[in-house]
């Protein structure tokens, strides 16, 4: 099956006149379910994406949307099934293994889960310094001196150094893993939700340190979270992910003011707002549909309380709406209308 | 970010009360151990005097009548021990009280001293063990590794071979082995018997030993792999030599180790087992499982030879008890989130 590519190059981010450093197009992904019947289902369906040098997109999304395995598709590390990857200009589908290796020094990532994914067997200094290893930068006394300053620089004491990662608390351990993503200069680092796994007092720590360092390094963010508030404090655009598609897609502020998709709204709605003890609450029907069996026409269309027979018939297209502003895209057969979800007080 | 190295603090000082029974237990098991081991390399020279059999013909030879009293004496003669390690003439078969240590543990029904048969006895039950674990780690290894990396259908092939193997009856498998290997064994050793009926039971025994050893690193390789410290090395850019030598083999080490470990004693049970029923060891070469089943034939209602069979048992338990304490301890050591 086939999407309409032109509809979906035309993605635009704020800054649509900046050149992509990291660009997506008609991505997909599948997976084939192991056993007798050997079930595909597509992870990602036909994404576009563009993140220019020194910009975060943010990426939101319920679990099992996509988002993760997007974020891990843009870097080669999990099969792409079609479509095009382009980093810095060079095509990241088409590119031996060698060469990639060799590119994946300017593109790291910063995973979510801070216990797995680092080696029990190694020490701090060893887990940070094993990208300046891997590609072969500096001696044995320069890498200790570079990953000692960058400890210090991501707010872990040298002494850590010599300690297993194990002895670290999260956000030591989330620290950690930031550095060992930036020692080696990248320019782009997708952040798989790396903070929805600490205390709320340390996520606006790691926060801070991850929007230090992008204005120090210049780096290029694709911040996947499935908290939008998380993704407004970070990112200068945003994409909402419903089953493996993008379903809408605008510069956060025009997001948060003028979100057209039902699914953004009732996102929206769920974000906790301190000053309000009694609010109007959105209920969302239902459970996302499982990926294996996805829903005819608009995958939200059986959550969604404005759907119409189109829906059910006709997957949406990513479209601009007249009204909005030229980068916000809407993934709706009801975009143009303001959609009013039905409240009840709590 | 502060609270962290107070928690780490406080792991580090908490588990040291309850160490120290464990130690104890561990230096008692190597202790005990090295001294079995120590005293059977060390005795060696004597009790091949005193178990060899051509020397103990010639004694009963030296008597026409094979006399149900073995003449120590001539049989001590005929194999040239010294004076010293003799005991009296006197000492008859089936006796405990006699002279010397070669009389410790008495002697056996030829008049043998049970001391001097039990600590070569000890070596080949040892040596048995440590070539099963050898085997299974280098077959049981690479096998497991090779499967779990390639995956797919060489995985599949794989495995299915250890899986038919597991299938086969073991003790038909090692007769089969034996009656197969006996022969080339046999010729390749140049007519030494003895020496290849060892082997064709360390080949049998150690043949057999590998296949759980490839199952269980298989799976490691599979659940390492999903680990998400290797996708993190694979994003790194590092490429699959790098991520075995740095990822997977490190952590291999550990359940390889402690597997090895329990090989040991179950290759030694399966050494007795065999010996025990006849197919294993055979006469005169000691070992723990012959002896033991020399005692239990010696062993009877009117008279109890004891200590024919409590000595080979109490050193086969001890040693298999000290084994399991290491590699219990072994596992501790090589994880490092036991390190405080």
């Amino acid at each position: 099956m086939m999407v309409n590519p032109s509809a979906a190059m035309k993605t635009r981010t704020p800054d649509a006149a900046a050149p992509a450093l990291m660009q997506a197009e008609g991505l997909y992904v599948e997976f084939t379910t192991p056993g007798a019947a050997r079930r595909r289902t597509r992870a990602v369906d036909g994404v576009s994406l563009r993140i220019a040098a020194g910009e975060t997109l943010g990426l939101v999304g319920e679990s099992g949307s996509g988002k993760t395995t997007l974020g891990r598709a843009v870097l080669r590390l999990v099969p792409v099934v079609a479509g095009a990857i382009r980093f810095d200009g060079v095509e990241l589908t088409a590119l031996p293994p060698r060469r990639l290796r060799e590119l994946r020094r300017h593109m790291q990532i910063v995973f979510q889960d801070p216990w797995g994914s680092f080696d029990p067997r190694m020490t701090v200094g060893q887990i940070v310094a094993e990208p300046l290893v891997i590609h072969r930068i500096g001696s044995r006394a320069q890498r200790r001196q570079r990953v000692a300053n960058l400890l210090e620089r991501v707010g872990l004491h040298g002494s850590l150094m010599s300690r297993y990662p194990h002895q670290l608390s999260g956000g030591q351990r989330q620290r950690m893993g930031i550095a060992r993503a930036v020692i080696i200069d990248p320019r782009f680092i997708v952040c798989d939700e790396p903070v929805s796994a600490l205390d709320v007092s340390i996520q606006a720590q790691i926060l801070n340190l991850l929007a230090d360092l992008q204005q120090e390094r210049q780096l290029a963010y694709l911040f996947i979270a499935h908290n939008l508030a998380v993704v407004r404090q970070i990112s200068r655009s945003v994409a909402v992910m419903y089953l493996g598609r993008i379903v809408e897609t605008a510069g956060v502020e025009d997001l948060y003011a003028a979100a057209r998709h039902p699914y953004t709204l009732a996102l929206l709605a769920a974000v906790l707002e301190p000053q309000t003890a009694r609010r109007p609450r959105v209920v969302l029907p239902g459970e996302p549909p499982s990926p294996m069996a996805p829903p005819a026409g608009c995958a939200f269309h059986p959550r969604c309380p404005f759907a119409e027979e189109v829906c059910r018939r006709e997957v949406p297209e990513l479209r601009s709406v007249a009204g909005l502003s030229a980068t916000h895209r809407v993934a709706c057969h009801r975009a143009d209308e303001q959609l009013v979800w039905p409240t009840t007080f709590v | 970010m502060g609270r962290a190295p107070v928690s780490s603090d406080r792991g580090g000082s908490a588990p040291g009360a309850p160490r120290r029974p464990r130690n104890i237990v561990v230096w008692g098991s190597a202790l005990c151990l090295i001294a079995f081991i120590s005293a059977s390399v060390a005795t060696l020279p004597f009790s091949s005097r005193w178990y060899n059999v051509q020397a103990l013909g010639r004694a009963v030879r030296h008597r026409p009548a094979a006399a149900p009293v073995v003449d120590i004496a001539a049989y001590a003669r005929a194999s040239g021990a010294t004076a010293a390690t003799v005991p009296e003439p006197t000492a008859a078969p089936m006796t405990r009280l006699a002279h010397g240590a070669s009389s410790w543990l008495g002697h056996d029904d030829l008049g043998r001293s049970l001391l001097f048969r039990l600590l070569p006895g000890y070596l080949v039950s040892l040596l048995v063990g440590l070539s099963a674990a050898l085997i299974a780690v280098i077959v049981g290894t690479t096998w497991g590794a090779v499967a779990g990396l390639a995956g797919g259908r060489v995985d599949l092939a794989m495995m299915r071979i250890v899986d038919l193997l597991y299938g086969l009856p073991y003790v038909l498998m090692v007769i089969v082995l034996k009656v197969a290997l006996s022969q080339p064994l046999t010729q390749l050793f140049a007519g030494r018997t003895r020496l290849a009926e060892i082997v064709v039971l360390f080949a049998a025994i150690g043949g057999m030993s590998w296949l759980t050893m490839a199952r269980v690193v298989r799976g490691q390789v599979l659940s390492l792999r999903a680990q998400g410290f290797v996708e993190a090395a694979r994003a790194a850019g590092a490429g699959p030599w790098h991520i075995l030598r740095r990822h997977i083999l490190p952590n291999l080490v550990g359940p390889i180790a402690v597997y090895a470990t329990l090989v040991v004693p179950q290759a030694i049970l399966q050494e007795s087992f065999l010996s025990f029923l006849g197919i294993g060891i055979q006469q005169p070469t000691p070992s723990l499982g012959r002896l033991a089943a020399d005692g239990v034939e010696a062993v009877n209602t009117f008279v109890g030879y004891w200590w024919l069979i409590v000595y080979p048992c109490a050193a086969l338990a001890l040693t298999l008890l000290a084994l399991n304490f290491l590699g219990d301890r072994l596992r501790d050591a090589l994880d490092p989130r036991s390190v405080a």
